[in-house]
């Protein structure tokens, strides 16, 4: 579907061939009581250990099956009473990029919280893949705001994921200034945050997030607040990133034409309680220009994302 | 002001002004200009103020006939602080010490019990409520229990001091570490920071604003607390006498122009903590801080 992202595919499948397994992490000792928030009633708490992903299957294409995570039947209520989200099902596949979009209160950024741990599921179950190390140790988040240390300098907030972990001062500070360059930051490096415009605070967090050579990369409306030209340079950068470091990528917007440019897959939410409405393709292919943007392609299918999302909005 | 006037002078006086040197002239006397209404804002401004102060005070004094007993003249005051240097001097230096220990526990000691406050909220349910009662119970009234305790003396002193000081450092440290961005919190956990690392290098340098806030009220309790320490717990040998009990002794004696120096000199020692400490918060947070931001 896109050819142009064949190559580290294959490079990450081929590692992963013989690890197929998945893990159940979370929602499989939920009470029975809990999971009759669940409006849904078909989903299965108790997935086993041993029902896996779908196991890979080159395509015709060259294309695989290669699932990074899937997610069964999740629900999420808060307080055991506002039902968030009811019965999500997704599978997301490596080199996926997914945009999640959807009005206000159909539990994005919930879905969001849920894959990186933050939140526990109420019922259903998140299975990564099983490899080493593990996905979940390989997230990185980047917030709707920018989310920096205002006392740290540039390269310091980059690097801060890094000295978490535990890595030295000389080395995480070489890998900080790498991910710096990446996002076109090289001359900021020594500055502060609130020197900084909000695009370029936002370039500063995503480097910060590239530190840690994300496997899955959670993104929470990052360019919700800028214009939209800022928005616009900023999703190009993001694709080329992208082509260098080949993360899988979960993104929430509002935004359809971002939605539309950006990723591979576009899942709909519906609200009260979030649940996914529609699924759709976006078969351009990458990389994609500005010039992608003013291609007919690119327009049908901001109209189809468009009218998937209207149907949400009005029944 | 006298630049200005010299620089005038000069620009009033070329005979022949060609535009250009005019131009320059006038560049000159406007850079002049610029700099003299800022300095004249920032010194000159506040000692015109003194000046005249200083005229009514001796204009008072004269107009009705005031006795040194009551108000005494600034020279008078400089005389009498002079004369008694030798007293005034250890006294200071004694205040100065039950300052610094007094302060400094009370430093390392609030921010040990707000750190404990905040990480656990058992801790801060418990806890937190008695320090409020004990903040809320007068020094005055606390002060004799202390004696009681610890006897006369620097260590009765000391402590005066430093439960003045204590409160205000422990109730805004609390308060900043327990409002941490919830963003930055979910940021150190998706990386899997612990519990110390979250403290170390989140919520602590998210409180310095607050703490800082803290330790200038502190600073400007400080010598207070010293100096009523040792109006209640002073010794009185020559060399263990605090400016507190210097005071007691210049006011029994009615040495009114020493009282007034002593006065002084505990401002001083004041104007000494308090500008310490801005630096100290001017240094730590001005690269970073909004409230720092107009001074760029």
């Amino acid at each position: 579907m896109e050819p142009s992202r064949e190559g580290f595919i294959i490079g990450t499948l081929v590692a992963q061939l013989e690890d197929e397994k998945t893990t159940r992490l979370a929602g499989g000792d939920t009470l029975p009581d809990e999971t009759d928030d669940c409006l849904g009633g078909t989903m299965t708490t108790a997935v086993s250990q041993s029902s896996g992903l779908a196991p890979t299957t080159p395509a015709t294409g060259g294309r695989a099956t290669d699932a990074l995570l899937q997610l069964d039947g999740v629900c999420k209520s808060f307080d055991g009473q506002t039902q968030v989200l009811n019965n999500v099902d997704l599978q997301i596949e490596r080199g996926d990029f997914i945009a999640l979009i959807g009005p206000s209160g159909c539990g994005k950024s919930t879905l969001l919280k849920l894959v990186a741990g933050l939140i526990e599921p109420t019922a259903g179950a998140l299975n990564f893949v099983e490899e080493q190390p593990p996905v979940r140790d390989r997230l990185a988040y980047v917030f709707q705001d920018a989310t920096l240390l205002p006392w740290l300098s540039v390269i310091d907030n980059v690097a801060m994921p890094l000295k978490i972990a535990g890595l030295e001062r000389t080395a995480r500070l070489k890998r900080a200034q790498e991910c710096i360059d990446l996002v076109g930051l090289s001359h900021a490096a020594d500055q502060y945050p609130r020197q900084l415009s909000g695009g370029m605070r936002m370039r500063v967090s995503i480097a910060r997030a590239l530190t840690v050579e994300p496997a899955l990369l959670l993104l929470d409306e990052p360019f919700g607040a800028l214009d939209e030209m800022t928005r616009n340079t900023l999703n190009e950068e993001l694709l080329r990133i992208r082509e260098q470091s080949g993360w899988t990528a979960l993104f929430v917007t509002h935004s359809v034409v971002e939605a539309v440019f950006l990723a591979s897959r576009v899942v709909v939410l519906a609200p009260t309680p979030g649940r996914i409405d529609a699924v759709l393709d976006i078969p351009l292919a990458y990389p994609r220009t500005p010039a992608t943007r003013e291609s007919e392609a690119f327009g049908g299918l901001v109209l189809e994302v468009t009218r998937a999302l209207h149907g949400v909005h009005h029944g | 002001m006298a630049e200005l006037t010299t620089d005038g002078n000069a620009a009033n006086d070329s005979t022949a002004p060609t535009e250009k040197r005019t131009t320059t002239l006038s560049a000159t006397a406007n850079r002049v200009g610029l700099l003299s209404s800022k300095t004249l804002m920032a010194v000159g401004w506040p000692l015109l103020f003194g000046a005249a102060l200083l005229a009514v005070w001796y204009a008072a004094i004269a107009v009705f006939d005031i006795p040194e007993y009551q108000l005494p003249p600034l020279h008078r005051i400089i005389e009498a602080g002079f004369d008694e240097r030798a007293v005034l001097f250890s006294g200071a230096v004694q205040t100065t010490i039950a300052c610094l220990i007094g302060f400094f526990t009370s430093v390392i000691g609030g921010i040990a019990l707000s750190v404990l406050l905040a990480s656990s909220q058992w801790a801060f349910r418990g806890v937190y409520p008695y320090i409020l009662l004990l903040k809320m119970t007068p020094i005055i009234v606390i002060a004799p229990i202390i004696i009681l305790w610890a006897g006369q003396g620097l260590t009765s002193i000391t402590t005066i001091t430093f439960l003045i000081c204590f409160f205000p450092i422990v109730a805004n440290t609390t308060m900043g570490l327990r409002s941490t961005d919830a963003n930055l919190m979910d940021l150190f956990q998706v990386y899997k920071a612990s519990s110390w690392q979250q403290m170390l290098w989140l919520r602590v340098p998210g409180a310095l604003p607050y703490f800082m806030t803290g330790l200038k009220i502190a600073a400007a309790l400080t010598p207070i607390g010293a100096l009523y320490g040792d109006t209640v717990a002073g010794m009185g040998s020559s060399n263990e006498a605090g400016l507190g009990f210097v005071v007691m002794i210049f006011s029994a004696q009615f040495k009114v122009p020493a009282l007034f120096a002593s006065a002084f000199v505990a401002c001083a020692i004041g104007f000494l903590f308090v500008g310490l400490v801005n630096l100290l918060a001017w240094w730590t947070l001005h690269r970073w801080h909004d409230s720092y931001l107009l001074d760029d």
